[in-house]
């Protein structure tokens, strides 16, 4: 079985078309690299984006001297004022205030920022490009590239392939135009749309608006392309041998809509190898293989392996065979049917009342009739001296 | 791709998601009640159904199962502009073999886009009566 449910995984997109710069047509096609089909770690992408994001910070620190830069000693005690060091001298209002506490006006910061944090932070190299792997493998699931966002209703195919002519491409006018062709424009568009002011300080800091991201454009070599794409809101270029997680899955959300010319996608295998072939261009590298090789649960569940040595269905349980509990003792078709006597009893009441009310029956008076003896024996004196 | 594993990836992060005043939502389309579940989530599931107003009537698009890869080729799409219950029957013969679970959440749809497609109802202005009818 696991045979036959690999070759159903790798039969399911065994090529890839590829679409002529006019957007129009398919000039030929392409088997989809192997890359495509490793497994989709999203936590690991999330992981490897939080460290690898760090690595492009810049060092920022207050100044050293911020806060110390008076001649402040304590006034010790009995002075009736708190022994934290106080500004010498006189003829100024700063004369006498606290100093350098991190609970002073004017005085240091709690633990001061240091030139010397630990900025960046190391990425075991297998599992950058174990991120790398899974973020481009997300890339070509139309679902994940409409959940993070992108709009591509109308894209022809994901992954999105385009002859080598588009490398050559070098004005922006030529770009935007096959971007309209091939039906990537709308996520251009929406890009544009979503262009805001920055909220805070961050707008005085050279990152005025934010906006969200477009395609990414993936080329082989760069004849123009760069020139041509650079300038359209949104779109981000990259080259093939040098893929970039923070591109691949910005935020560290999977699935970026990636455009692909047809030499940077014929040069996948070469770069990310299969589960078996090792990469050309890297060392000792071969594609992670996912830990179950069919994630379809109702086609597992359904599997005749699972099937034969699971227990049968038992009978359902039934969780209110009746619609609503009935009370016996208000409703009287669940107290006959718990006690068909009440039903009896019920007649016979209605029937002494029918009785009652026609005068048929005098109340009973005292004890009955029937015991005349013992009631006498019961009454008289005697009783109580024997 | 499996879709039990578009649901694990989809179900915590994807941009349809809408948290507000104590809810979870997700507006995906194909989402008939607009629940982040399994069941009516959009994105994960091969087969959906979405049903949106269409300029007259409603428009309901299926996904085709057998589409993969390609996002234009996969949407199947009727409209229907003949009245709610017309339309709502017409709807059931096209959920039964498709998504018979989602029969009752798409034929509320329909019904309820029909009902909004109805211009509003007009107020008659109220009598008067009493002592500002004799003024």
């Amino acid at each position: 079985m696991g045979q036959e449910m690999e070759m159903d995984s790798a039969a399911a997109r065994p090529v890839i078309s590829i679409w002529s710069e006019g957007g129009d047509s398919v000039v030929s096609t392409t088997p989809l690299p192997a890359v495509f089909q490793a497994p989709i770690r999203s936590d690991l992408v999330q992981d490897v984006f939080s460290k690898v994001n760090k690595n492009k910070r810049q060092a920022y620190a207050v100044s050293v001297k911020a806060g110390h830069q008076t001649s402040a000693e304590s006034w010790g005690t009995g002075r009736a004022v708190a022994r934290i060091p106080r500004v010498s001298g006189g003829g100024t209002h700063r004369a006498g205030q606290a100093a350098f506490g991190n609970m002073c006006r004017g005085g240091r910061m709690f633990a001061p920022t240091k030139t010397w944090r630990k900025w960046h932070v190391k990425v075991n190299q297998n599992q950058k490009r174990y991120a790398t792997v899974s973020a481009l493998a997300a890339s070509a699931v139309p679902s994940l590239v409409l959940a993070r966002g992108h709009k591509i209703e109308k894209v022809q195919e994901i992954p999105l392939v385009i002859g080598n002519g588009v490398e050559s491409l070098t004005k922006t006018k030529a770009a935007v135009s096959l971007l309209k062709a091939v039906e990537a424009f709308t996520d251009v568009e929406k890009v544009a749309n979503s262009k805001k002011l920055r909220a805070g300080v961050g707008k005085l800091r050279n990152r005025r608006h934010r906006q969200r991201r477009g395609p990414l454009v993936i080329y082989g070599e760069d004849q123009g392309i760069v020139k041509a794409f650079r300038n359209i809101p949104g779109v981000e270029l990259a080259n093939v041998s040098r893929l970039n997680l923070l591109q691949l899955a910005p935020g560290g959300h999977l699935g970026r809509f990636v455009i692909w010319t047809q030499s940077a996608f014929e040069q996948l295998d070469a770069l990310y190898g299969s589960v078996d072939t090792p990469a050309t261009l890297k060392k000792d590298y071969t594609l992670p293989q996912p830990i179950i090789s069919n994630p379809d649960l109702p086609r597992l569940i359904n599997s005749d392996e699972i099937q034969a040595v699971v227990r049968p269905a038992g009978q359902a349980i039934v969780k209110r065979p009746f619609t609503q509990r009935k009370n016996p003792l208000r409703n009287t078709g669940v107290l006959v049917r718990l006690n068909p006597y009440a039903q009896t009893l019920r007649r016979r009441e209605i029937l002494a009342e029918q009785a009652r009310k026609e005068g048929k029956v005098t109340k009973k008076k005292g004890l009955g009739t029937k015991n005349k003896e013992f009631a006498k024996i019961l009454l008289s004196h005697d009783t109580i001296d024997a | 791709m499996s879709s039990d594993l578009v649901w694990l990836l989809t179900r915590n992060n994807n941009s349809f998601l809408v948290k507000r005043n104590g809810i979870q939502l997700s507006r995906e389309p194909g989402n008939l009640l607009n629940l982040n579940s399994r069941k009516f989530s959009g994105l994960a599931a091969k087969k959906t159904v979405d049903v949106a107003a269409a300029p007259k009537g409603v428009t309901v698009t299926l996904r085709k199962t057998k589409a993969g890869n390609k996002p234009v080729a996969t949407a199947n799409a009727t409209t229907y502009t003949k009245g709610t219950r017309a339309s709502a029957k017409s709807v059931r013969n096209l959920l039964a073999h498709y998504r018979p679970d989602l029969e009752k959440a798409a034929l509320a749809r329909v019904a309820r886009l029909n009902e909004s497609a109805k211009p509003a109802k007009v107020q008659k202005p109220k009598k008067v009566r009493g002592v500002r009818a004799r003024v």
